[in-house]
Order: structure tokens, then sequence, then C-alpha cells
């Protein structure tokens, strides 16, 4: 049983400080991101190549899906979310890579970008129509909904969390299990479904907070 | 599966790093390049607009010269076609004129014409007229008519005298030329001589000339006056007298 352990281990600790594998993956996760980057940012010109059209297709998808939910400049929130989207997306997949465990199928890392995206939408609804503005939302329709509303920002926010690591610890375990009883080839077919969920749950994490966000702002107008 | 708040605060510094990192390799520079893309291509199409624009409007502003060119070469059309009609009308009246003009002048030469003609006519008609007279007056004339002529001169002799001696002449001797058709006999003459001069109490001298174109009768010449009395001289006188009276 201690080697298809699923669960995140400490590997080493610096006094108080544990430091597990999901951190230590996380961090490879993001080198590999920032070094893609990197490379396809290196040469841009007007006239784009692959590389650069393809990158480009992607931030400008990106621009357009938060254009249409979001009654603001698209690119205040790009960053914020496209970061969201590249690192929960590259982050679901690396559990495909043999002997690498999934850092979304850690419930503390899928807490950590439900917390984001829970300061993200007070943030973005604050600094948009000020602290009396954006609180103004928790009474509509009536104020006997206030209560609802404060128990939904804590549920919404726990529900994110637990959707993704729910969604990915299930695709590591029913790979490990089915590796476990029918061999090699057999769990191929479910790898090639876990790619596709990795990247529908990056993409329903990124529009719940997008829709979030909007919630916040709609209640202005 | 522990709570490790540990993972939980080094996944938020992971993220924070990340999207920092990924604000400047990423975000920025593709986005700058979009909107200058997008910079560029809307000024392309504005430059396409406005070419576009510039070019309605010259096309405009030349269909607005063609016009201006139709509608002058329609007025110059018009004034040309109506100068036409003026000349071609002044022409006409003028070629109207100039033929009645031509018409009264060939009318004129014409009636000249006819009243030359036809005079020409009348006097050749009397001309012939008169040359047949004078053919069958010599025809039926013989020296008895001449004769007889002759006679009833000398019986009316008193008012050939009566008119001589109106002629209020110094000369002493009265000459008379005599021309006669027929030589007259002495005699005759001589009455005739005698009669003169008892008459007019002067001499006469008679000059007796014959002159056979007289057809028959006598003139005779004192001074001036002629006193005719052939046959010649009568045609003579009613030919005359006929064109006169044409």
């Amino acid at each position: 049983m201690k080697i298809f352990n699923i669960f995140p281990e400490t590997v080493f600790s610096i006094g108080p400080v544990h430091i597990t594998d999901t951190v230590i993956t996380t961090w490879f996760v993001m080198v590999a991101i920032i070094t893609i980057c990197y490379l396809a940012t290196r040469r841009l010109s007007i006239k784009p190549s692959f590389c650069q059209e393809i990158l480009e297709a992607i931030i400008e998808a990106m621009e357009k899906t938060i254009k249409d939910i979001l009654p603001l400049d698209p690119w205040l929130v790009v960053p914020m979310l496209g970061t969201l989207w590249i690192f929960i997306g590259f982050s679901n997949l690396t559990g495909l890579i043999p002997g690498l465990k999934t850092p979304t199928a850690d419930l503390n890392t899928t807490f950590a970008y439900a917390l984001i995206s829970f300061s993200m939408t007070h943030v973005i609804g604050i600094s948009t129509q000020g602290l009396k503005g954006y609180l103004m939302h928790y009474k509509e329709p009536t104020w006997l909904l206030l209560p609802f509303h404060l128990i939904a920002e804590v549920t919404r926010t726990v529900a994110l969390a637990v959707r993704l690591f729910g969604n990915m610890l299930s695709g590591d375990m029913i790979a490990i299990i089915l590796l476990g009883i029918v061999g090699l080839l057999v769990p191929i077919p479910f790898s090639l479904l876990h790619i596709i969920i990795g990247l529908i749950q990056a993409y329903i994490f990124g529009i719940l907070t997008l829709v979030f966000i909007a919630g916040g702002i709609k209640a202005k107008s | 599966m522990k709570f490790n708040i540990w993972t939980l605060i080094f996944q938020i510094i992971n993220f924070v790093v990340l999207l920092y990192i990924l604000r400047r390799i990423l975000y920025k520079p593709i986005r700058e390049i979009i909107e200058k893309r997008r910079g560029l291509i809307a000024k392309t199409v504005e430059d396409a607009e406005k070419t576009k624009i510039e070019a309605l409007e010259i096309k405009e502003k030349h269909q607005e010269e063609l016009k201006k060119l139709k509608e002058l070469q329609n007025q110059i059309l018009g004034q040309t076609r109506e100068e036409a009609l003026k000349d071609r009308n002044k022409l006409l009246s003028e070629a109207e004129k100039d033929a009645v003009k031509i018409n009264e002048k060939e009318k004129a030469l014409f009636d000249a014409e006819k009243k030359r003609i036809e005079s020409e006519l009348k006097n050749k008609t009397l001309e012939i007229v008169s040359v047949f007279a004078s053919n069958v007056l010599k025809d039926i004339s013989d020296e008895e008519l001449h004769k007889a002529i002759f006679r009833k001169l000398l019986k009316e002799s008193g008012k050939i005298i009566s008119d001589i001696s109106e002629i209020k002449e110094k000369e002493e001797i009265l000459k008379i030329y005599l021309v006669t058709a027929y030589p007259l006999p002495v005699d005759d003459v001589k009455t005739f001589q005698e009669t003169l001069e008892s008459r007019l109490a002067k001499k006469v001298k008679m000059n007796t000339t014959i002159d056979k174109t007289l057809i028959a009768g006598v003139r005779i010449k004192a001074y001036d006056m002629i006193y005719d009395s052939s046959l010649a001289g009568q045609i003579n006188t009613l030919t005359i007298k006929l064109k006169e009276t044409a």
C-alpha cells in the first residue's frame, strides 16, 4: 500500500515548516509553465509565428470569455484568471506523468486556489464599486436573504475546492486501482478521460470564479 | 488526508509568484503585441475607409464635373442648333427675297424681250405689209395711173402753192425739184411751171428727175418742204402712221 500512496507526504521539514511532495510538484509545474511561456514569448512580432499564434489564440479566447461575462475591462482580470486556468490546467495534467502526484488532488492546494478565487471576487467587487456599494449586494433582493448570502459565500468556496479536489483524486484513484487490478493497457482510456476531465475542471474553476466576480459587480446595476 | 497549513500557504505563495512572473513574460508582451496589431488593423481599416471616402468624393466630383460638362455640351449644342436654325431661316428668307428679285428681274427682262420681240414682229409685219402693198401697187400701177395722179396733183396745185407761198424766201428764182415715177410729158411740166410762176409771181426753175421706186405719182421738193403724192410715199406715210398707233 505504501507504493500506491496517492495522498501527500511530507518530504522534508525545515523547523516547523513541512514541505510536502505536492508543493515540490507544484514547483516543477511552475518551472515548466515559465519555461514554455518564456520560450514562446521570446520573439514576438506583428506577423506571428505558429507558436505565437497558438499563444495569442489562447489569450484572446480568455479575453473574449471574460468580456462576454464581465461588464468591465477584461484585462483587469485576464492575468489572474489566466494564471488560475493555466496553473490548474497544468497541475491537473501532471498526474499523467508516472511517479508524479497531481497537486490538485491535495485538498490543501484546491483550498488555496479557492481562497484566491474568494479573495479575488471581493477585491474586484470592492475596487470597482467601493466597499459600501459592494456590501449593498448582500441585501438584494431583501435583508432577509443576508444570512443565505453569507452561507453561500462560504459554501460555494468550499464547493469550489472540494469539486476540483474530488475530481482529480478520483481520477488518480481510478488509474491506480485499475492498474492494480487489470494491468498496464486498460487504464489508458481512463487516462485520456482524465486529460479531458482535468482541462474541464480547470475551465470550470475559472468560469465559476468569473461568475462570482460578475455576480458581485452586477449587483450595482 | 491531513490538513497542512504549510501546503496551503506555499500554494498561495506559488500562485502569487507565478502570477507575477506570467504577468511579466506572458500577459504584458502578448497584450502589447495584440493591441499593436489591433491598432495597426484599425489604422489600416481607417486608412482604407478614408481612401474609400476620398475615392467616393473624387468619383462624385468627377461625376458632377461630367454632368456639368454634359450640361454645357447640351447648352452649346442647343445654342448651335438655335443659331443654325436662325441662320437657316435667315438664309431661306434671303434666298426667297433673292428668288423674288431674280423672278422680277427675269420677268422684267422677259417682258422687255417680249415687248422687243412684239415690236420687232410688228415692224416686220408692217415691213412685209408695206413691201407687199408696194409690190401689189407696183403690179397694178402703170403710166396711166401715174398720169391720173399727176393730174389730180395739178388740180390740187392751189394748196401746194399756198403752202409754198408761205415760205418767205428772198431768192428770186425758186428751185423746185420734181421727182417722178414715169417721164412726164413736157407740156404738163411746163403747164405746172407756168401755173407756179403766175401764182407766186416768181421765176421757177424746174429740176425733173425720174425715180422708179416711187411706183406712181410725183414728189415735189421746194426748199425744205416736200409734197409727196407718189404711191411709195403714201405707203410710207401709212406705215409710219401704223407704227405710231400700235
